[in-house]
């Protein structure tokens, strides 16, 4: 028994041995990884950015989601600080009025 | 400078060129797959190990040097590195692979189905070493040429031979009994 008879009953059964087809969801779902590489790198810097985020903070959503959801937020935000009456805008004002009285106090004012 | 048929199909896959992603996967695929269920236990596992280092060519495209290795010899590489990773992540199975080979005259007497043959071929494979089983399928499987096959391992042609030759004469001892049925 030596390397060579080893070698020629190694490629006896080995080229036996089937390659089976391909399947073709396999080759799909490579593909796809492809169309998804071509799909992000065809977008400028802005654009991979702001997928980029919203990829993190809502995974698999698509970009208008995230990014109307923050104008809607953003909108009710500025709405609210304009219009809403703000109570500590009336504090200040009593804080300015209590300010405005004299700081030295006459002891003997009520006697 | 080494010549390489894929240098094209590389170039433009690292444009975006979507044909020749689909092209250079049809040359290639199939090799690979072999590969990867021959070395790995599962069609799912190797399908999943195919499809990352493809992932990596899409991701790899754009940077490739045409003229430094061959596109083939590097995909190879990654692949039998996924498979190197996957190996050794997985609690080791108990040998019942090796032993499924029987030992005797029986199966040599009445001769082998295709599908047990190759039921026993493969469960012999198993057995070797990932490294020398990785040589053997690359020399033998795939008839790659020494230099070749070690090249795509990243190791000598002298330390390919002594994997070959190891791995070799064990697969020709667990499957002695077929010499005569097959």
């Amino acid at each position: 028994m030596n390397d060579t008879d080893d070698a020629a009953f190694a490629s006896k059964f080995l080229k036996a041995l089937p390659t089976q087809a391909v399947p073709a969801a396999l080759e799909a779902r490579i593909l796809a990884d492809f169309d998804r590489l071509a799909l992000g790198r065809g977008k400028g810097w802005m654009a991979r950015f702001a997928s980029g985020w919203s990829e993190l903070l809502w995974p698999g959503a698509p970009l208008w989601q995230p990014a109307s959801l923050l104008a809607l937020s953003l909108v009710v935000g500025l709405t609210a600080g304009a219009f809403v009456p703000s109570s500590t805008a009336a504090s200040t004002d009593q804080t300015y009025a209590v300010a405005d009285t004299s700081s030295v106090m006459d002891l003997y004012k009520d006697l | 400078m080494v010549s390489d048929p894929d240098t094209d199909l590389v170039v433009r896959v690292g444009k975006g060129d979507r044909a020749a992603a689909q092209a250079l996967m049809a040359r290639h695929l199939p090799a690979m797959l072999a590969v990867a269920r021959r070395m790995l236990s599962g069609q799912a596992e190797a399908e999943d190990c195919v499809q990352e280092a493809f992932l990596k060519v899409w991701t790899h495209a754009a940077r490739w040097q045409p003229g430094k290795a061959k596109f083939e010899t590097w995909l190879y590489r990654v692949v039998l590195n996924q498979c190197y990773d996957r190996l050794r992540k997985k609690v080791p199975e108990p040998l019942e692979a090796a032993a499924d080979v029987p030992d005797g005259s029986e199966a040599a007497d009445h001769g082998l189905e295709v599908a047990d043959l190759v039921h026993e071929v493969d469960a012999a494979l198993k057995t070797l070493p990932e490294r020398q089983r990785a040589a053997v399928l690359l020399c033998h499987f795939q008839e790659h040429g020494n230099n070749e096959a070690a090249e795509m391992l990243g190791i000598s042609v002298e330390a390919l031979e002594s994997l070959l030759a190891r791995g070799r004469r064990t697969l020709r001892l667990k499957l002695s009994h077929l010499r005569d049925g097959a």
